[in-house]
């Protein structure tokens, strides 16, 4: 059934990236090839999962695709191939939304003036009510008077996590948004991620170094090489959902796919410190 | 309990005031140091309430709270245009930014004499004085300010659908509010000094020209009297900022 779904939607994705290289200027002025030559498709409804060792480039895809890159002329950036978003909206109109893993909420905003902010900058009626439906959704009823000082770092992210749906765009972008949360917080966190997503199947790509989490949220896996970040490996998780972390991690799929994605990993860190680790 | 404490802090405070007083009682009863120096508190006390009720001294609060409440806005308006202009104009910045560091860094009441000459014994060359000592240190603190914001909060409401508008109306002002309501504070304290400073040097009137007056003919307890007077007004202004900044800056 799993394999079903994505043959009929890997014939519309919705985000394309064709022999994507982004080329940076490092510190002493060398150019330092960051991304080289990744391809990738997302298909609507789908969580594409990037794992890689940290600094391979797969946040640097991300932000790309968000617009977020820009060349200066103190650090010019040099960015080739091509990305396709297939809605008839760009990037300026909302199209895509980004959960960044640092705190974004606005620190002078109550959470409930958080999740109205992305109503309120595209005009549309009714914000008010909407955000406090989205923060019921989220499980912070009674919590929209609170400044984000005043929330721990998990109902901040629920928040993030309202934000993003009152925006409600096509694709989401997650670049570890769960990476700075203590593990049984961001147990809880996936979990929940999960139950809203299954409510409407926003398409996403979502970067995280945790292996476990991207076989528990993803389709599909993409395991990337260390710098210069290649595509190393794509797997289909083809796992059933709904899923849960306690039914997956005594799976044998689970088990397999962790053994060969973190293979990859092990290779990788060999490769980068010259064999030192063993 | 957190009353309680404020309370005490409180109370610690005029207990404070009270030794201070006492000490100062002691040093003056016991002829430590001269009274052409060191008035006694009594004799300061009694030209205080003197003052207080005297029309002419009331006149004069009038004209340095004149000179100050110009100054002020005038000054923290221009200041903050600048650090605007730094921010939103990377030329700007280039262009100016080291002749502000260069005029922060000069004492700027010599330029006192400059505007007394250009503008007369008035209240226009005590408010140009004022203006000018407010301007450089707020212009570089609030610029200061605007750059720290945090680019991820900026690039988060900008995939939010916020276009430049709405990124300084909801990210780069409030996250400069800070900045913003010290600065201020900053020019309430270098407006007073303007205004004191022109009207000791040459004003025909004012607290400052008092204070010249007054100690002219060897009045100390006057001098002091009038001190208690700046003291109390700072104060007032400053309360009331508190209050203001208290609500502002609720989230912090």
């Amino acid at each position: 059934m799993n394999i079903a779904i994505s043959k009929e939607v890997r014939l519309k994705p919705v985000l394309s990236i064709s022999h994507l290289s982004v080329k940076f200027t490092g510190g002493d002025g060398s150019p330092v090839l960051a991304v080289d030559d990744v391809s990738l498709s997302l298909a609507t409804g789908e969580i594409l999962c990037i794992v890689g060792p940290s600094g391979c480039g797969k946040s640097t895809v991300l932000n790309v695709v968000a617009g977020m890159v820009r060349s200066t002329p103190s650090a010019p950036v040099e960015i080739s191939g091509d990305f396709h978003i297939a809605t008839q909206a760009t990037l300026r109109s909302r199209q895509i939304g980004y959960m960044f893993q640092q705190d974004t909420l606005l620190p002078w905003k109550t959470a409930l003036q958080n999740v109205m902010l992305p109503l309120t900058l595209q005009g549309r009626p009714g914000a008010r009510e909407r955000a406090e439906e989205l923060l019921a959704l989220t499980g912070l009823e009674g919590f929209g008077g609170r400044f984000p000082k005043e929330l721990s770092g998990g109902m901040r992210k629920r928040v993030q996590m309202a934000q993003l749906l009152a925006q409600d765009p096509e694709i989401l972008l997650m670049d570890e948004p769960f990476g700075a949360l203590d593990a049984q917080t961001r147990a809880l966190m996936q979990q929940e991620f999960l139950r809203v997503w299954e409510r409407d199947r926003k398409s996403i790509v979502f970067v995280t170094h945790d292996l476990t989490e991207a076989i528990l949220l993803g389709d599909r896996i993409l395991s990337m090489s260390a710098r210069p970040g290649r595509i190393k490996r794509e797997v289909s998780v083809g796992i059933a959902r709904p899923r849960t972390v306690e039914s997956l991690v005594g799976s044998d799929r689970y088990a397999e796919l962790h053994h060969m994605l973190w293979a990859d990993l092990q290779a990788e860190a060999v490769r980068t410190l010259g064999g030192g680790v063993r | 309990m957190k009353r309680l404490y404020n309370l005490m802090l409180r109370a610690g405070w005029l207990v404070g005031l009270i030794l201070f007083a006492l000490a100062w009682y002691a040093v003056s009863a016991a002829g430590l140091v001269t009274e052409k120096v060191l008035p006694s508190p009594q004799s300061v006390l009694t030209k205080f309430v003197e003052d207080v009720v005297s029309a002419q001294v009331w006149q004069n609060i009038g004209i340095t709270l004149q000179a100050w409440f110009l100054a002020v806005p005038i000054g923290y308006a221009c200041g903050v245009s600048i650090a605007f202009a730094l921010i939103a104009v990377p030329q700007v910045q280039r262009a100016i930014h080291p002749y502000l560091v260069l005029g922060n860094s000069i004492p700027r009441v010599v330029l006192a004499p400059v505007f007394i000459l250009a503008l007369g014994l008035g209240l226009s060359s005590r408010v140009a004085l004022g203006v000018s000592l407010i301007v450089f240190p707020v212009a570089l603190g609030v610029y200061g300010g605007f750059k720290l914001c945090e680019p991820a909060l900026l690039n988060s409401v900008a995939m939010f659908g916020a276009d430049r508008r709405a990124q300084w109306l909801h990210v780069r002002l409030p996250a400069a509010l800070p900045y913003l309501v010290s600065n201020w504070r900053l020019a309430a304290s270098l407006g007073l000094l303007g205004a004191i400073v022109g009207e000791i040097l040459i004003a025909p009137n004012g607290l400052g020209w008092l204070i010249r007056i007054r100690s002219g003919v060897f009045d100390v307890s006057g001098v002091f009297s009038v001190l208690i007077i700046i003291l109390a007004l700072a104060m007032i202004v400053n309360l009331t900022t508190d209050a203001i900044a208290a609500r502002l800056l609720r989230w912090q």
